[in-house]
């Protein structure tokens, strides 16, 4: 007999696991949730401490959850001294206990920066998929070799669900994002043209990898400028160094701009994050391309928060109306989830079922769920299908989550589409003269 | 969609009081915030926030004396609080506050320190050189002889004042009041409360006083353009008092040009150095933690004088023993802090419990339940500790410690005594504006500077008559 998870997992390929019976769906859950947490506390000891700590021995209900869930930060808890001081046995030290990665299993032995202490542990049949939030300093999630093959058996069963795309590679694709990277939607973005386009027919943003170093670049420069080392000239070139990357991605998506406009009566495959999906709609408006002008069979992938509000408060509005008759996933997710939440001919967003959602207060203490109806607090949950590192996370959204079937005839949950992050949602004008460093330096270099 | 279970409305919506030019508004009231903290204030009336630019402020030719003797006054009702407005305050602070109800209790009951006689000369004769200048043309003699005159003309202020201490809103009135001037008070929500209760209690002193009617004290939400656009304009204002808080100075930043400049009390954080002669014996080990715990607890770490990181002079060993003593000590009940403070917040939580795993270069004291952490590590943490946690960081000399001393360092309590001359010139130059004998950091004196500069100084506006 498969275990809770792997009859979970399996799920992906039943052809609709959004649609299962609750009751024995929430039956399954809780015993993947049992499994989960037991294996899990044996290798990550920041699970285990918080299980000693707050008294959860076993897993009765979706209470005994609550406390065991992690916050996003707690993935990039290191010291930023251990990348600057190079001292990569630490780092992976403290990997160790945020990840079921041991210590020994990997060899840091000669790296020399953040991207070989990355590949290493890629080596070493784990991947340490990265997220970049405001201040530089980047969150490391683990997967492991099951975690990819799930991802992957998600995205070849459920692209475009609930009207799964044929895995066809038919189309011109591109890949508005740098040619590999330690990042999931790089992955993702790749194994999608794998599956989906023409082979050797696919342009890139750029054929550089993304280097994670670049992308600590600014938190890095940043300690420099709070310890009073970094000269003028040095942030005077990091700023420009920025400007002339900006400039050289700018030419390549004038290059894209330019194929996908020549080629938009054919079947084509657009992934980008939002903000570069948005600069692409933006020049492709500007060359005349009308609205609903793609082919249909052309498959648009997006993503990415709204950090730090980049994009017009609409931007959805406007990919909808631009790429209107095309195929799109639509969904809600993020890199701490395996797969996302995809969204209903109803527009809801249908939680997977090996994702628990746990709806929280606006603290994250307690838990909201009910039975039936809709409930509005902070989205939180378990994902039980990962095994490269614990699944539960508190994230920062605000949400409302239906449990009642759906509109669209299915059995729920699902997440209604107004989310917010709390954070945007201001709430209160607390105004305290107590504050850090970082107010000193923010804004100077790049928000 | 089937039925909205949504976490309950509030039964009770706090009310919060304004109080407009000296009196309390009876307008309407409109709702605020969410959830638990939502709370109903009087709609605004834009016009009724302005003094028109006409006439002189209502104080102007107020004689200084007369100021004091109404501030006096004031504190004295405070003390008293017979009408029960502090304590009116006080238990809508409670449901509103971060703090603990019995640290605002006690400070509420020596908000009327402030207005102290003896405090309100230091600031008039050490900021300004004394009340002639205030209350006339003071004579300078020019370089080439002559003769000219000067004076502290009252000023049009629209203060942003920070909530986090109490003690915060009896300085601005005390200031804004010295100034003879207009004063706007923007109530932030953490504290919604205090200005008014000190306002009315000084309107009840002297109903109607020119000082009175000077002031008011509003709330809007913080950065709201429809409000903030409309008002912060030299045609209004000649300054705007702003503290702290990143967002409220980079908001205010976008109005601030010609005659409408900003008085910025920026946001801070502070820091402990302890010398070796700490280690001279048990009784000088008890003497400087007892002293760092209360510079670390003042109002449970919510101030910015409150020191986070302590600089110990010694070895691992030393800082560990000092460590494991200051947590000890930080669970303690002060004048402003309490025993039990804010349970960690779960990001921070995280960030330490992975800390512990690095062991032996990281230890941590203590427990997550507010009473106080200690963490002891080789260089400071990159997060900002919070809530009665404190970061022990061991040095081989003193001055190692300033090069962790920035723009952002307000105060630095330094033990032994004897060493601050030692340190002082450096800290300055990297940026620091206090240096303190440890366990002086909270309560500023008045009559010194705050922040780099004599407030009472900037506030007002310097006319010559050549």
């Amino acid at each position: 007999m498969a275990s809770a998870r792997e009859q979970i997992r399996s799920l992906v390929r039943s052809g609709d696991p959004f649609d299962q019976p609750a009751e024995d769906m929430a039956e399954l859950q809780l015993e993947a949730a049992r499994e989960a947490f037991a294996s899990h506390r044996e290798r990550i000891p920041l699970l285990r401490t918080r299980a000693e700590e707050t008294g959860v021995r076993e897993i009765t209900g979706l209470d005994d959850l609550v406390p065991l869930l992690f916050s996003h930060t707690s993935y990039k808890s290191y010291p930023v001294s251990l990348i600057t001081a190079g001292r990569w046995d630490r780092l992976l030290r403290w990997y160790s206990t945020v990840s079921v990665v041991e210590p020994d299993e990997v060899d840091v032995d000669g790296v020399r920066d953040i991207d070989e202490w990355t590949e290493r542990i890629t080596a070493a049949g784990h991947r340490p998929y990265i997220t970049s939030g405001t201040s530089g300093k980047v969150s490391f999630l683990n997967c492991d070799g099951t975690d990819l093959r799930f991802l992957h058996d998600i995205l070849e069963n459920l692209t475009c669900w609930p009207d799964p795309l044929p895995p066809d590679p038919v189309r011109r694709g591109y890949l508005l994002a740098p040619a590999s990277g330690p990042m999931r939607s790089i992955d993702g973005f790749r194994w999608h043209a794998d599956v989906f386009a023409l082979p050797g027919e696919t342009r890139l943003l750029t054929e550089d990898p993304m280097r994670v170093s670049e992308l600590m670049s600014s938190a890095l420069l940043r300690r420099r400028m709070a310890e009073g080392v970094a000269t003028p000239q040095e942030i005077s070139s990091f700023e420009s160094a920025s400007g002339s990357r900006e400039e050289e991605l700018g030419a390549a998506m004038a290059r894209i701009v330019d194929d996908i406009a020549a080629h938009r009566d054919e079947p084509l495959l657009i992934a980008g994050m939002n903000n570069q999906q948005f600069t692409l709609i933006q020049a492709l408006r500007a060359r005349g391309i009308p609205e609903g002008g793609l082919h249909p069979d052309t498959l648009v992938l997006s993503g990415g928060g709204n950090k730090g509000r980049a994009l017009p408060d609409d931007y959805q509005q406007q990919f909808a109306a631009f790429y209107q008759g095309v195929r799109r996933v639509r969904s809600y997710g993020m890199t701490e989830l395996q797969g996302s939440c995809l969204a209903c001919e109803k527009g809801n967003y249908h939680v997977p079922p090996w994702v628990i959602p746990l709806v929280l207060d606006e603290a994250g203490e307690k838990l909201l769920n009910p039975e039936q109806g809709v409930v509005e607090g902070r989205f939180a949950f378990l994902d039980v299908s990962l095994e490269g590192r614990w699944g539960g996370l508190i994230s920062g959204d605000r949400v409302y989550v239906d449990f009642s079937p759906c509109d669209c005839g299915r059995s729920g949950p699902a997440v209604l589409p107004d989310i917010q992050r709390y954070g945007d949602l201001g709430g209160d004008d607390k105004i305290t003269c107590a504050a850090t460093l970082d107010s000193y330096v923010r804004g100077m270099i790049h928000g | 969609m089937s039925g909205t279970t949504l976490p309950g409305e509030p039964s009770v919506r706090t009310e919060v009081v304004h109080v407009v030019r000296g009196e309390v508004d009876q307008a309407p009231p409109v709702g605020h915030g969410r959830g638990d903290s939502a709370f109903t204030t009087p709609a605004l009336d834009l016009d009724r926030l302005v003094w028109p630019r006409t006439e002189p402020g209502p104080a102007f030719d107020v004689p200084s004396g007369e100021i004091v003797d109404l501030l006096v006054e004031t504190g004295e009702a405070l003390k008293a609080d017979r009408e029960g407005l502090l304590a009116e305050a006080l238990d809508r602070m409670v449901r509103v506050s971060p703090l603990p109800a019995e640290v605002l209790e006690r400070a509420y009951a020596v908000l009327w320190r402030s207005f102290q006689r003896i405090n309100l000369h230091a600031q008039i004769d050490h900021e300004l050189g004394g009340a002639d200048v205030l209350d006339g043309w003071r004579e300078v003699r020019l370089p080439e002889g002559r003769i000219a005159a000067t004076r502290a003309f009252p000023p049009r202020l629209v203060h942003i004042i920070a909530g986090n201490a109490p003690g915060v809103a009896a300085m601005s009135v005390v200031r804004g009041a010295l100034t003879k001037g207009v004063n706007l008070l923007k109530l932030p929500s953490n504290d919604l409360f205090t200005a008014t209760a000190i306002l009315r209690t000084m309107a009840s002193v002297a109903p109607g006083h020119p000082v009175v009617r000077s002031f008011s004290a509003v709330y809007w939400r913080g950065g709201d353009e429809t409000v903030e656009s409309v008002l912060f304009r030299p045609q209004f204002f000649d300054k705007l008092v702003a503290w702290g808080g990143e967002s409220t100075i980079r908001g205010a930043l976008k109005y601030v040009g010609p005659g409408f400049e900003l008085v910025s009390f920026d946001p801070k954080t502070s820091i402990s150095v302890v010398g070796r002669e700490a280690f001279a014996s048990e009784d000088t080990l008890r003497q400087a933690v007892e002293a760092a715990a209360s510079d670390a607890t003042f109002f449970n770490q919510q101030a910015c004088v409150a020191s986070r990181f302590q600089f110990v002079e010694g070895s691992e060993q030393d800082a560990d023993r000092y460590a494991a003593l200051l947590c000890e000590r930080l669970g303690v009940a002060r004048e402003f802090s309490s025993a039990d403070g804010p349970r960690v917040a779960g990001e921070l939580r995280e960030e330490i419990d992975v800390l512990r795993s690095l062991a032996p270069e990281y230890r941590v004291w203590g427990a997550y339940d507010g009473r106080g952490l200690v963490i002891r590590s080789p260089e400071p943490v990159d997060f900002h500790p919070d809530g009665k946690i404190v970061n022990v960081v061991p040095v081989a000399a003193l001055t190692d410690a300033v090069a962790h001393a920035g723009v952002a360092t307000q105060t630095v309590g330094v033990y032994p005594d004897t060493r601050k001359a030692e340190l002082r010139d450096a800290l300055a130059c990297a940026g620091v504006q206090r240096v303190v004998s440890l366990g002086r950091a909270g309560g500023m004196p008045p009559g010194l500077s705050h922040d780099g500069f004599y407030p009472l100084q900037r506030l007002m506006r310097w006319v010559n008559d050549e």
